[in-house]
């Protein structure tokens, strides 16, 4: 620590002679000390006078800056690592340098989350930037000791969810569908495995995570309130390494191989979960559960010469669940219900250096999720099954362009989008029929500019502007309604067919997105930020969560496109060098066009979907404060926010089509009060504990406003909406990690151990509370996920 | 291991009771009621809930119950059913709340079948025209016996074994389908008559319990019936289906009743295969969405259910219940349970009470000891159901 502190002092004084006419060139390779992997995004830059001429370095490692020669020092920085400082004299010549940075947490130092961005030189002027790495992931305690990137970022202040089988997280008020969940550049459409108890991307891989719950850059678009973008681990080109690990779920392994030494090297990452063989054998009553999931990601990586680097990722994941905790497909006559879901995506990025200031990156993109509702037939046991998908297929290039004081982003996408709403097929049934409803098409097109600009050391901001222009396409057959009424089968006006590659409908528009940064010293600085988001493409389920197969549905003639304005406040304050930190932040969020369901809606092969939606407004505000310690043997945050969101249908619907009356109640996620703590405690080089706590209040749900006897039982009947709240949530986990337990140095194997207790002191926390109408009575129940503390015992190992 | 731990919790450990306590504080109309084609009594029900009836569960069960005067008959209303726009049914009020079809009314496969109320007060509701359907008849009906069985808490044991009824069907292919099935069984009863701190006396009209005060108020005697007596059970599952996926197909192995194991005698069980209207079966889908359906990782929040009986001068008033017509498909099956375990013959009283019945034996008093009537109601007959089988 005071070792950083001296040389940011040494460097702030050194004598600068400058000699403008002279200028060199400094280039070279930033590595992991320990693992020799480049490392792209590391900030490199130079003070001369006020001016920072500075640069990240790309995909493989590499930099190259120019200034006029001078005695100067450079500094390397990036989050997770210790900074490093190279110094040139009056006399220095254009040279390649080869920079070795070490891990902070190899120096027994912890880095936690971040909420400045990880280049501090440039000041970032964004607002509500969160970068999670896999390190600090992987300390808070995970159930069953899986690591899960989204329970993970459930503990940052103004990330919720309706309970612990939620399908993805709520985000400032967000509903799970309006965050872009990015990996590697490909979307993802369902996070979780088995109904959200687990997240889909494999631990090894994953290098580390930025949530962008404020300002949203432009180059980011499709969805209404955030951004979860997962970035993997790029191979390493000069080492093989072989790692793993046994749990309790699910075993996992990953191989990197180096196929051409600084050249080409790729890597396959898997886990899988597949003992559900053996529930018979423990009770009879688990014979009919069958459960299994895993997933596999391959990366290639290949640098084709000093300017041109090639890389290629290809994911895979698989889920079988069996239960009778869901709905079954209704309407066809079976006892046991079924869900299986994959994902496929790939995505082929060139990266291509034009000059030392100037970048070209091209992706290419696919993503494929098809889910499958289906029931068993109880004589047959054959299967019926509702097949659905969704295909994305993309182009993105941009051009990245640093000068002194700024930094340029300009660049374009295509999008194109197919969707299979459902396809009801009977296998070897004689009792179903084959029921196709015609797939959706649609495409977006994008362009946007990001410019990251300091006008002084004090002010500096950000202006993103995208503009997003979307067409609902043809094969496809749209009807028209009588206005004023209720959309269904009687108001239809009239029926109108558009052929292939036809558009029926198109929207688009700006999209800006702004922030200012101003630092009236070095450790306080004031942000503010505004942000315009279009959604065209959406889930429409009429579930608490969506289930993985909530149906998604592209913007069209009758579904208008979702468009949120955020507004955001920060107030960043640092203290002792930066080892603790305190935020706070506000924000105010105003969405149009939210998607809602009448009563009774069904989407399950509904070739007309606007029959059974209604749209309406959607308002979100709250305070989030933090407060962190980010370096030390003892490590960690808490936070605290408060947040409030509430929807409402309308006006001008038809009374039967409103929701609560047309008035404003509060969505399903509205938990007011929530309170995070993680804390992580290095107690020697070897062992290390962590505990992590959370609080929040109950979510809304329903409850009748009475019984009647009618129907020989006694059934509830209900009035508004979400008019009272489930139990609070609180839960406190532990976590021990025991890290190299041999005490032989510089082995090849390393393996380490994590014990971790999930809900320690076993709180039954409510997932929801329902009624049930039984034989003439009626009952409340509340269902939990996690009844009692979950321990489990986790090994990963390291060879290489 | 540890998915065979995590299924364990997912299925088993994460249910509990929950209490609640709900104090209603409006009212609501509540009409219930179905035409069709049966020679048999057709009844609509006309309620009202009381304003500040408060539901709250049990101490030990958790259950909520009907309260006493939860809910007021609708008395003295006018009750017309209107059949294809013309003809007039007027509906004669049994008992209080209860108006009866008249007894020669069949409905017709095709007809238009309308209610209308007029409340004693002068407020007037009116139903949608509702049109009866045809339904296909009940090709197979098989019954297997279930040991886990069911929840009833008119039993002393809460849980008890079923015989499920499975029925096959042809579902039409020239016409949209919905369907219901609901069930009626008839037990034997031996015991007509119980008199609490009392005895059991035949009078000129109705046997009557006067009370004696050389008993305890917690003696309870028991009395044999005097003629053969059955009990009647209505099935309280809903079940419905829609042809949407299944059009024209054979339907195989539906699963329509649950009929609980009380005894080991023979039993009839009338099951009935009825059709809907499509907005009868929207209306008991939402119902069973909110109240039987639900408990899954991703219900479907409840909200308000609007049936298809208005307030003719206020269509915001919310009326609950439907009112349907429908051709109804019956079979009588007779009930063997042959293949049941622990149920005891004659055992209907004692599932039902939780003990044996507690005969008055022949002392000083009275040398002879009466038999009781088996007094017709909704629950029980004297008379043998057709199909009965001796």
């Amino acid at each position: 620590m005071i070792r950083i502190t001296i040389l940011g002092f040494l460097l702030l004084f050194l004598p600068v002679v400058v000699q403008a006419q002279t200028i060199v060139s400094v280039k070279g390779l930033v590595t992991d000390s320990l693992t020799n992997q480049p490392l792209s995004g590391v900030a490199v830059s130079t003070s001369i006078d006020s001016d920072i001429y500075g640069q990240i370095t790309d995909e493989n490692g590499r930099f190259q800056l120019f200034f006029p020669a001078g005695r100067r020092g450079i500094t390397f920085k990036m989050l997770g690592y210790v900074p490093q400082y190279f110094f040139l004299d009056e006399n220095s010549q254009s040279q390649s340098l080869s920079i070795r940075m070490e891990k902070v947490e190899n120096q027994l130092e912890q880095v936690v989350v971040s909420t400045k961005g990880y280049d501090e030189t440039v000041k970032k002027p964004l607002l509500g930037v969160n970068q999670i790495n896999i390190k600090t992931l992987s300390k808070i305690p995970a159930a069953f000791g899986e690591l899960d990137f989204l329970r993970g970022v459930q503990m940052l202040p103004g990330v919720s969810s309706v309970g612990e089988a939620s399908n993805g997280v709520n985000i400032r008020g967000g509903t799970t569908d309006q965050n872009l969940i990015l990996l590697d550049g490909t979307p993802i459409f369902n996070p979780t495995h088995m109904f959200g108890l687990f997240s889909v991307v494999p631990p090894d891989a994953l290098s580390n995570l930025d949530l962008y719950k404020g300002n949203v850059p432009a180059r980011y678009g499709g969805r209404a309130a955030a951004v979860m973008d997962i970035t993997l681990k790029t191979p390493d080109v000069n080492k093989f390494r072989l790692s793993g690990g046994l749990g309790l779920i699910s075993e996992k392994l990953m191989v990197n191989v180096p196929v051409i030494k600084e050249k080409l090297a790729f890597y396959v990452a898997a886990r899988g979960a597949f003992h559900d063989f053996l529930l018979p054998y423990i009770s009879q009553d688990l014979d009919s559960v069958k459960t299994r999931f895993g997933e596999v990601v391959g990366k290639v990586f290949w640098r084709i010469n000093t300017k041109n680097t090639l890389s290629a990722m290809g994911y895979l994941s698989t889920d079988y669940f069996q239960t009778n905790l869901l709905a079954n497909l209704p309407n066809v006559v079976g006892e046991t219900t079924f869900f299986d879901h994959q994902t496929k995506n790939f995505s082929l990025k060139w990266v291509s250096l034009i000059s030392p200031n100037l970048d070209w990156q091209t992706t290419i993109s696919s993503a494929n999720y098809d889910p499958t509702i289906g029931t068993i037939e109880t004589a047959t046991l054959n299967k019926v099954r509702l097949e659905s998908g969704i295909y994305q297929h993309q182009v993105t290039s941009s051009l990245n362009y640093q000068r002194n004081r700024q930094k340029w982003e300009v660049g374009a996408s295509i999008t194109k989008y197919r969707i299979r709403p459902g396809i009801l097929n009977p296998g070897n049934s004689q009792s179903v029929n084959r029921i196709a409803v015609p797939d959706e098409f649609a495409n977006e097109l994008a362009a946007f500019a990001d410019n990251e600009i300091s006008f002084t050391p004090r002010l500096a901001a950000t202006f993103g502007l995208r503009y997003s222009y979307f067409q609902n396409r043809g094969p496809t057959t749209v009807r028209s309604y009588q206005p004023g009424e209720p959309r269904d089968e009687f108001s239809v006006l009239e029926t109108t067919r558009y052929e292939k590659g036809q558009t029926t409908k198109s929207y688009g528009g700006f999209e800006p997105r702004v922030g200012v940064r101003y630092a009236p010293n070095p450790d306080l600085s004031f942000k503010l930020g505004y942000n315009l988001m279009r959604q065209y493409l959406q889930i429409v389920s009429n579930t608490t969560t969506p289930i993985p197969t909530s149906r998604w549905k592209t913007s069209d003639t009758h579904i208008r496109p979702q468009i949120s304005h955020l507004i955001t406040g920060g107030v960043y304050q640092s203290f002792d060098s930066n080892i603790y930190e305190v935020t706070l932040e506000a924000y105010l969020r105003q969405s149009k066009n939210i998607i809602d369901y009448k009563p009774g809606a069904d989407f399950l092969l509904q070739e007309f979907p606007e029959t059974q939606l209604v749209q309406g407004r959607s308002l979100a505000y709250g305070i989030e404060t933090m407060l962190s310690k980010k370096k030390g043997n003892f490590t960690g945050w808490v936070n605290y926010t408060y947040a409030r969101t509430f929807n409402q249908t309308y006006a001008d619907l038809n009374v039967l089509e409103r929701v609560n009356n047309g008035n404003r109640y509060p969505a399903n996620y509205d938990r007011p009060h929530s309170f995070n703590a993680s804390v992580d405690l290095v107690a020697d080089s070897r062992n290390s504990f962590s505990f992590s706590f959370v609080y929040s209040t109950g979510r809304p749900y329903t409850q009748p406003v009475g019984f009647v006897e009618y129907l020989n039982n006694f059934y509830p009947y209900f009035d508004e909406r979400n008019n009272q709240r489930i139990p609070d949530y609180h839960r406190l986990d532990l976590a021990w990690h025991i890290k190299n337990p041999s005490k032989k140095v510089d082995q090849r194997w390393k393996g380490n151990w994590s014990f971790t207790v999930y809900n320690l002191y076993g709180r039954k926390n409510a997932y929801s509370v329902f009624f049930k109408s039984e034989s003439g009575v009626a009952r409340a129940y509340k269902l939990q996920i996690f009844g009692a503390p979950i321990i489990a015992l986790s090994y990963n190992f390291v060879f290489e | 291991m540890g998915l065979v731990l995590l299924s364990g919790i997912l299925l088993a450990a994460c249910v509990d009771l929950y209490k609640v306590e709900i104090e209603t504080d409006k009212s609501y109309l509540i009409v219930e009621g179905t035409v069709n084609n049966l020679p048999d009594r057709q009844v609509v029900s006309i309620f009202r809930t009381k304003t500040d009836a408060v539901f709250k569960s049990s101490e030990f069960t958790s259950t909520i119950v009907a309260q006493k005067g939860g809910s007021e008959p609708v008395a003295e209303a006018r009750v017309v059913v209107i059949e294809n726009g013309q003809t007039r049914y007027d509906l004669t009020e049994t008992e209080p709340g209860y108006y009866e079809m008249p007894a020669s009314f069949l409905g017709r496969v095709g007809s238009t079948y309308q209610l209308s109320i007029e409340t004693a007060a002068g407020q007037k509701y009116l139903s949608s025209i509702e049109t009866i359907s045809p339904v296909p008849p009940i090709a197979r009906i098989y019954d297997r016996y279930n040991a886990k069985g069911i929840f009833d808490r008119s039993t002393s044991v809460g849980q008890i074994a079923t015989n499920d009824f499975y029925v096959d069907f042809q579902d039409p292919a020239d016409q949209r389908n919905f369907y219901r099935w609901t069930s009626i069984t008839y037990e034997i009863q031996k015991i007509c008559a119980t008199c609490r701190g009392g005895r059991y006396y035949v009078t000129t009209n109705d046997g009557e319990c006067r009370t004696d005060s050389d008993l305890s108020v917690n003696n309870f005697f028991d009395y044999e019936c005097k003629s053969l007596c059955w009990d009647i059970f209505y099935g309280s599952s809903l079940d419905i289906f829609s042809d949407v996926y299944t059009n024209g197909k054979l339907q195989k192995d539906k699963l329509v009743a649950q009929i609980p194991v009380y005894q080991s005698n023979p039993a009839l069980v009338v099951v009935r295969q009825m059709s809907l209207s499509p907005d009868a079966y929207r209306y008991y889908k939402l119902v069973q969405d909110q109240s039987v359906n639900t408990g899954s990782l991703a219900d479907t929040p409840p909200a308000p259910i609007r049936g298809n009986i208005s307030n003719t001068s206020d269509e915001a008033e919310l009326v609950l219940g439907y009112f349907s017509a429908s051709e109804v498909a019956e079979n009588r099956y007779w009930l063997e349970r042959r293949n049941t375990v622990n149920a005891q013959p004659n055992g209907l009283f004692a599932s039902k009470n939780g003990r044996d019945p507690n005969f008055e034996l022949p002392s000083s008093l009275r040398s002879v000891i009466p038999l009781a009537d088996c007094l017709p109601s909704n629950s029980r007959t004297p008379n043998s159901p057709s199909g009965w089988r001796f």
